[in-house]
């Protein structure tokens, strides 16, 4: 399945510009620094901005990009832009960088954000930065003690009245100095379209923990929200998570078919006070799953990723860790049966996964289902890509001996 | 070998790296090595095969192209060799062309389009972001290099009988490692290197491969 069409991506971390066509199964290879991971947040950013930036497995913006904002742009810009042409639609985010103020193109909703957003607040954007206005608010805090105390006596209103004042005086100053502050941080909004009709404008400050909306459009009936999930190394999602993810969906036999019938020894998955434990052939009680290899674990994770995604996308980052490659065997051929009904972009440096695709792939006749992205650094820093269908690859890889992952 | 031995008696000071025409990944491996430029500039790098001419130029010449354009900022020299077997050489350099000039219009390899054009006798290939420029030539063997080092050893060893290239190049060239060295094929092809000093065609090929 190709949801996505074709990816361009301008200005994004390390990428000047890249365009490249996609299959239902995307390899994306390359030394290191050569932005393959910056391929695979540029999709998850743009698919996860028709979803409030969360995916099914409620991994989040901040969970994805660094919070050094300034590094999100390529050197020395201040816009980036990540297309995505899907069959009949079109999705666009435009990330914007404000060392200070703000942007043009957003001012009108930035603006009405500032006039709206009081300092109170804060902390449901976990803001660090309250702290800055200590002062104000323990004016506040006492105002408010002597509110209380002096309202059980029988003070004047006129008295009350005056403290009020006094107290709606220092909020405001609070809220002006907060407001100033935040339009003096540095900052970075993104601002997602479907087919050129904004859908949300989302904002990511230093001095703000996670992203907030700006602006989110009112429900638009026609977006049709695309399931999403990003496996990576750098986020850690507790298996037992995504397994009670699996439980609600009720996909639990479907995976353990596929698991019994890929992992000869492996028998079953509960869950016993709150730890899972695995059992196999010929062990008379179930081992806690910590007990297992890491290998074993990442490719259970992996194999509960892929049923929980039905006409969606899945972003895999080095699957490969950890993983011997009798299991690779086996995550390949879970990518190969799941890209029937899920679109995969894997980025990886293992030549054996690829092998093992692309063997599967001609066995079964699908090797029009795959292309290989192949990135590489050139003189100056700038950072082109390959296209390669599969059968390209391997016609190479059997005459010339072309090693895939590519230098 | 014999290209090895010719470079290495031509060509002074310049060290030679080999690389099989089905071994790619160690080129491929040199280029994402850290000491890149100093390779370029201390090595002359030569890929040699009998694969046949499909392999040198669809699948070796693209992927060399490919893998090198705008990874040095310098220019790269290309030479590529080929055993004529008959052809006219604007046949075969035609299909060069053609090979070359798919390649620079192949978005997939490429994007913005690499730049090609043909100038005195070279091809040449500029990175779009003028982030180097490979410079492509082309020089033939006349009939084969087999044909070639065949017919001159039969000539220095035993030219009574030069019959025995009617059985064709490869049959001579076994008939001669047998009577005449030992067995040794290696030992064969270099000594021949050497009786070639004065060939038009080695001449081209040398000038060639040190303009660079």
């Amino acid at each position: 399945m190709d949801i996505i069409k074709e990816v361009k991506i301008k200005n994004y971390k390390g990428l000047e510009e890249i365009q490249f066509p996609c299959r239902s199964i995307n390899i994306i290879v390359g030394p290191n620094n050569t932005g393959k991971s910056s391929i695979l947040e540029s999709i998850w950013m743009a698919i996860s901005s028709l979803n409030n930036s969360e995916d099914i497995l409620g991994t989040r913006l901040s969970d994805i990009v660094e919070d050094n904002i300034k590094y999100l742009i390529y050197q020395g810009k201040q816009e980036s832009r990540i297309e995505l042409e899907l069959e009949n639609d079109k999705i666009t985010l435009d990330l914007l960088y404000s060392e200070k103020d703000y942007p043009s193109k957003i001012a009108d909703f930035f603006l009405n954000f500032i006039e709206n957003i009081q300092i109170t607040d804060a902390p449901e954007y976990g803001s660090d930065f309250l702290p800055r206005f200590e002062k104000n608010l323990n004016r506040l805090r006492r105002d408010l003690w002597v509110l209380k105390t002096r309202s059980k006596k029988e003070e004047s209103k006129e008295e009350l009245n005056k403290l009020l004042e006094g107290m709606s005086k220092t909020l405001e100053s609070a809220n002006k100095e907060f407001r100033n502050e935040l339009i003096k941080s540095e900052k970075l909004f993104l601002v997602s379209e479907l087919n050129n009709n904004l859908i949300a404008v989302h904002l990511k400050t230093s001095i703000f923990n996670g992203e907030i909306p700006v602006s989110a459009m009112e429900e638009i009936p026609d977006i049709q929200k695309i399931p999403l999930l990003f496996s990576s190394p750098k986020i850690n999602k507790d298996i037992s998570e995504i397994y009670n993810k699996l439980v609600s969906m009720k996909k639990l036999g479907e995976v353990f078919d596929i698991l019994k019938r890929r992992i000869p020894y492996f028998e079953d998955i509960r869950e016993v006070d709150g730890e899972l434990n695995v059992l196999l052939e010929n062990l008379k009680k179930p081992l806690p799953l910590s007990f297992m290899g890491d290998g074993f674990e990442a490719l259970l994770k992996l194999s509960f990723m892929a049923p929980l995604i039905k006409d969606g996308i899945i972003l895999f980052e080095e699957p490969e860790v950890s993983m011997h490659p009798g299991y690779l065997d086996v995550l390949s051929e879970e990518i190969l049966s799941s890209s029937e009904h899920c679109q995969f972009f894997v980025s990886t440096h293992s030549l054996e996964l690829i092998e093992y695709l692309l063997k599967k792939a001609d066995k079964r006749g699908k090797m029009d289902s795959i292309n290989i992205l192949k990135l590489r650094r050139l003189e100056g820093g700038y950072i082109d890509r390959e296209i390669c269908t599969a059968i390209e690859a391997k016609e190479e890889m059997e005459t010339i001996k072309t090693d895939l992952r590519g230098f | 070998m014999f290209f090895d031995e010719i470079m290495k008696e031509h060509i002074n000071g310049n060290r030679i790296h080999v690389i099989p025409d089905n071994k790619i990944d160690k080129l491929q491996r040199a280029l994402g090595s850290n000491c890149l430029n100093y390779m370029i500039n201390q090595y002359a790098l030569m890929i040699y095969g009998d694969n046949g001419k499909t392999t040198i130029i669809d699948k070796v010449l693209q992927r060399v192209i490919v893998d090198t354009l705008g990874k040095y900022r310098d220019n790269i020299h290309i030479t590529i060799i080929l055993d004529d077997d008959g052809v006219s050489y604007t046949d075969l350099k035609n299909n060069v062309l053609n090979k070359l000039q798919s390649i620079s219009k192949d978005k997939s390899k490429f994007n913005p389009l690499s730049d090609f054009e043909e100038d005195n006798g070279s091809f040449i290939m500029k990175h779009p972001r003028s982030r180097g420029t490979l410079i492509i030539k082309l020089s033939t063997i006349p009939l084969s290099l087999e044909y070639q080092v065949a017919e001159k050893m039969v000539g220095v060893t035993c030219p009574h009988n030069s019959g025995i290239l009617n059985n064709g190049a490869r049959d001579a060239l076994k008939y001669l490692v047998k009577e005449y060295y030992d067995g040794n094929e290696e030992k064969l092809i270099r000594d021949s290197a050497t009786q070639f000093v004065g060939e038009i065609w080695v001449k081209e090929i040398l000038r060639s491969i040190s303009f660079r």
